[in-house]
């Protein structure tokens, strides 16, 4: 139980410097900014308790929060990701929760198939980027800018998340 | 009884998400105005000193670079400083009182360098934090200027870091004027692009060319006179039909910026004294 919750601080923390460090400072032509937060919450261990599930979504919100300079908006976004997220595997993914045998099977590319699990990614990335530009424009005044961000900024994240996923599948 | 108690162990993660997504409407809200960012950046330091440690290296990386780049600079600018004070000889019989009264300003002015520590430059609302603060000498409604050009308004300091408000931030708003004819309006920036910014409140007969250079007119106590600001690229007309918008160019980067000054106007106590006496003598009348 404690080895696997330092296991996923552990990651949380990895993840929150690369989001910090590297990929807050890309914007791919003005627009496509990673946002790889999403992917903690997206593979959270199946057997972990929904209200769990959303202490982590709002932890990790507001971390990225503070080094963003974003207060509420990523933390308001994640819990709503872990909130939906239970769902998004069954309907998705196609994964049901007693299917878990061990209480640190996670959703991986090994165990989800490429496909189901590049689906599940996508539309939670998806779900985390629309979310959070319209908490940050907060008006559909400038709505093409709006959307070309969060389509650019699905792109990129999903391609970096598949990236990790595929490294942490090697080792 | 019990099957209230159920119900609640049962649905308990609902009632975790309202509570949740309330706190985090909370911080949205209550943060997100201009100063809420500034709990953010400011008086968090563990976050300012991390995004230190971060452009400290990532300056260090750069640092072959930046030496080859200014080592060339310096000797373009030592020829210059050879040729020009040849040019000063001649001149200096020849100011016209314009010029000396510009000189007579910016020797009123002090400058602090400083180093960008952290930026945004995605939002409507931007701000940049430097690495210098009250500490240093930097005081609020100080100017900060870039090699490029003006960049923007000191907002809040504390010990080592203060908060600019940049061009690029629709909370700003600075007096610039045409550099070929004189005639001045605000810079305002209406989020989009971080590369231009809209001159307002333009006479319609400044006869305003594309190329013009705007520079900052001195009228606020911020910036001295004649401080390049970007160059006019296009010119529309004000919806008061009375007016002229120009777009302007800005010759900031501040997608790159990384080091500024900051001005302290020496006289602005002055000023400011003299403006207060003004107001005082009119409340008695």
């Amino acid at each position: 139980m404690i080895q696997a919750f330092i296991r996923q601080l552990f990651l949380l923390l990895l993840l929150m410097a690369m989001q910090v460090m590297v990929f807050n400072h890309m914007h791919i032509c003005g627009y496509a900014t990673p946002l790889i937060c999403v992917y903690f919450i997206l593979t959270l261990p199946l057997a972990t308790a929904r209200w769990a599930k959303l202490l982590w979504g709002f932890a990790t919100g507001v971390v990225f929060d503070m080094f963003a300079n974003t207060p509420g908006m990523m933390a308001a976004t994640l819990t709503l990701v872990a909130m939906v997220q239970p769902h998004m595997l069954t309907l998705i993914a196609g994964v049901d929760k007693d299917d878990s045998d061990d209480e640190n099977t996670a959703p991986t590319i090994a165990r989800l198939g490429t496909l189901p699990f590049m689906r599940y990614i996508t539309v939670g990335v998806l779900l985390q980027c629309i979310v959070f530009y319209l908490l940050e424009t907060f008006s559909f005044f400038s709505i093409t800018d709006t959307l070309i961000n969060i389509v650019g900024s699905t792109v990129l994240s999903t391609l970096i998340i598949w990236a990790i996923e595929s490294i942490r599948e090697k080792l | 009884m019990a099957a209230l108690i159920e119900f609640l162990k049962k649905y308990n993660y609902w009632f975790i998400f309202i509570l949740l997504e309330v706190a985090s409407f909370v911080l949205f809200f209550r943060f997100n105005s201009y100063q809420g960012s500034v709990w953010f950046t400011q008086t968090n330091s563990v976050a300012a000193k991390i995004n230190k440690i971060y452009t400290d290296v990532e300056a260090f990386v750069h640092l072959d670079e930046v030496n080859s780049k200014l080592t060339a600079q310096n000797s373009v600018l030592q020829m210059q400083v050879s040729q020009l004070r040849d040019q000063l000889k001649d001149a200096t019989r020849k100011l016209s009182i314009n010029d000396r009264h510009i000189l007579d300003s910016l020797s009123g002015y002090t400058m602090i360098s400083a180093r960008v520590v952290s930026a945004s430059i995605v939002k409507n609302e931007n701000y940049i934090v430097i690495d210098k603060g009250s500490a240093d000498g930097v005081k609020p409604e100080m100017g900060v200027v870039g090699g490029g050009g003006v960049v923007g308004i000191v907002r809040m300091v504390n010990s080592h870091y203060s908060l600019v408000l940049p061009i690029i931030n629709r909370n700003s708003r600075i007096s610039c004027r045409i550099r070929r004819t004189g005639y001045y309006g605000s810079l305002l920036w209406d989020g989009g692009s971080i590369y231009y910014a809209n001159l307002v409140g333009v006479p319609q007969y400044a006869r305003a060319k594309r190329g013009d250079a705007i520079e900052t007119s001195g009228y606020s106590t911020v910036f001295p006179p004649g401080l390049f600001v970007g160059k006019v690229c296009d010119i529309k007309h004000a919806p008061d039909g009375l007016s002229q918008q120009l777009v302007v160019n800005l010759g900031t980067n501040f997608g790159n910026l990384r080091d500024v000054s900051v001005f302290e106007n020496l006289h602005k106590q002055e000023i400011q004294s003299l403006i207060e006496m003004n107001d005082s003598l009119n409340n008695k009348l």
